[in-house]
């Protein structure tokens, strides 16, 4: 299977700390590849780096073969590449419409694409005129979704979609990603390991800035001794 | 009654021309965060080129789109050169935009000297008519006329099209325009370029209206701006407009009666407003969302 996007022995320094010492990975095509790892690891800082608002020191990010350091982020999601950051994924002070008009020139295929975001959330088709900052938690994470669904690129980078939201929303969420998951390519950084092996197809774990460990979902899912070494878990995983 | 009716008049038209330039800054400042303290500098630019243009050649359409495209030209040196350096960094923008405005300030006097140079009003523009007991002049209208359609315009710009949404956007996350393909940069030059303009036609239609254009007429004229955007609401077109219009007539009020008192009551104003309502008039409070 091709990669879209490869990452090899990344390195990033921020305010004299090495925050990223060695991360590779692999994104191939038509799959879910899900960056796991503690708090603090170097998951969000890997996928900055990957849309250029974070300068590497060292180590090389391919898109399709070209090399993407040194580019701006608007020319990185020229290319192809759509984010959904863990902050900030909306504009609060636009409206849920103008939300997902900033992503796209209306066009045939805008439409189209909007509408099927409406058909998947349909609350955002009743908070149509509201301004983004008022929807609920569950809400917004919709719209950041939704928003990537119409801009449509090659490869969605989302950096953890579940943070704060209710069992009931996670489970709404996961819907979603798999409805996500067959139009495109999904890098997913998950915290919550019951939705990553749920929808993800590969795993990279990386730990104190370093990539430590790559494989399939199901090889990660069957060994609980990796489980607990490099995620945290517990063995019964009661808490995720 | 008459005088109240001419005192009126004479405060629309400077809440007129505080308008123009207070348009600018609510671009620039209100929108986009730029403490941008070399606004005055524009203005004043924009006053003696039109001012020159228009001595020489007659032709007024042509002095203020000389006035406006000086403006534009030194705001986007600014911009490029010094300001995209210290978006983040107001202390930076302070002394950055200060010293731009030391600098127009002194440069404008190597072509033009220390003194003022006399503005004439267009021929076109000097009709006037005795309305009841209140003289009218055509210039007047012309003035309180171009306020009005830059304030249509913008308003338009602004909530209509799709650049007026990328600046809403781009003024509350920048990165996330970016990652939407937009070149934020860009978007943050034109709209300092059109703010610049502003304070470039503010100028150019000052000249006629106040006779003159002197070394100084920037840091008068700034000050006043400044005061309107904070009254009217950080970022807020309809409350610098509004805004205007009240320091416009407090200020022909206060003039008339206590001329050395102006400055003074329209900071009280700034001040009381800030107290009651500290987002300004028009303004909104800023959610953490």
């Amino acid at each position: 299977m091709s990669s879209l996007l490869e990452v090899a022995d990344l390195h990033v320094n921020i305010g004299g700390y090495q925050i990223l010492q060695g991360v590779s990975l692999a994104v191939p095509e038509h799959a879910v590849t899900v960056l796991l790892g503690r708090n603090g690891a170097g998951k969000t800082t890997t996928m900055r780096s990957i849309m250029g608002y974070v300068r590497s020191a060292a180590g090389e990010i391919r898109w399709r073969g070209e090399r993407l350091q040194g580019l701006r982020p608007y020319q990185v999601a020229r290319r192809g590449i759509g984010y959904m950051p863990e902050e900030g994924h909306l504009f609060a002070n636009l409206t849920v419409q103008d939300n997902l008009a900033m992503v796209a020139r209306k066009s045939a295929s805008y439409e189209s694409r909007l509408e099927r975001a409406l058909t998947l959330f349909p609350d955002l088709r009743i908070a149509w005129s509201r301004r983004a900052g008022t929807l609920s938690g569950g809400q917004k994470q919709m719209l950041g979704l939704a928003r990537l669904l119409v801009a449509a690129p090659a490869l969605m980078l989302i950096d953890e979609p579940s943070k704060g939201l209710s069992p009931g929303m996670v489970e709404v969420l996961a819907g979603a990603l798999s409805v996500l998951r067959e139009a495109t390519t999904i890098l997913l950084v998950e915290q919550n390991f019951r939705l990553a092996s749920r929808v993800g197809d590969h795993f990279s774990v990386i730990d104190e800035g370093r990539t430590c460990l790559s494989g399939s979902m199901e090889q990660l899912v069957a060994r609980v001794d990796w489980q607990q070494q490099y995620l945290g878990l517990t063995a019964t995983r009661e808490e995720v | 009654m008459g005088i109240f009716l001419t005192l009126a008049l004479n405060g629309i038209v400077n809440g007129s021309l505080y308008f123009l330039m207070a348009a600018g800054l609510t671009l620039i400042f209100g929108l986009m965060r730029v403490v941008n303290f070399a606004h005055g500098g524009l203005y004043q630019w924009g006053a003696y080129l039109a001012t020159f243009v228009f001595a020489t050649t007659d032709n007024f359409v042509l002095a203020l789109a000389v006035g406006m495209l000086i403006a534009i030209i030194l705001g986007i040196v600014m911009e490029r050169g010094l300001i995209s350096f210290v978006y983040h960094n107001e202390n930076g923008q302070l002394l950055v935009t200060m010293g731009i405005m030391l600098i127009l300030t002194e440069l404008i006097k190597v072509p033009f000297g220390p003194s003022e140079l006399s503005s004439n009003t267009p021929t076109d523009l000097s009709n006037s008519w005795l309305v009841g007991q209140v003289v009218i002049v055509q210039y007047q209208l012309f003035m309180i006329g171009a306020s009005i359609v830059v304030f249509i315009l913008l308003l338009w710009i602004l909530h209509k099209t799709r650049l007026g949404m990328i600046v809403r956007a781009g003024v509350y996350n920048p990165e996330l325009v970016e990652a939407c393909g937009i070149a934020i940069g860009r978007v943050f030059t034109i709209v300092f370029a059109l703010g610049a303009g502003l304070a470039g036609l503010a100028g150019a239609l000052a000249g006629p209206y106040l006779g003159a254009v002197t070394p100084t007429m920037g840091f008068d004229m700034q000050l006043s701006a400044f005061i309107i955007v904070v009254v009217g609401g950080l970022g807020s077109l309809t409350g610098s407009f509004i805004g205007s219009m009240i320091i416009g007539i407090l200020t022909a009020v206060v003039s008339f009666y206590f001329s050395s008192l102006a400055v003074l009551v329209n900071v009280v104003v700034m001040v009381i407003v800030l107290l009651i309502r500290p987002q300004g008039l028009f303004g909104e409070r800023e959610s953490a969302t």
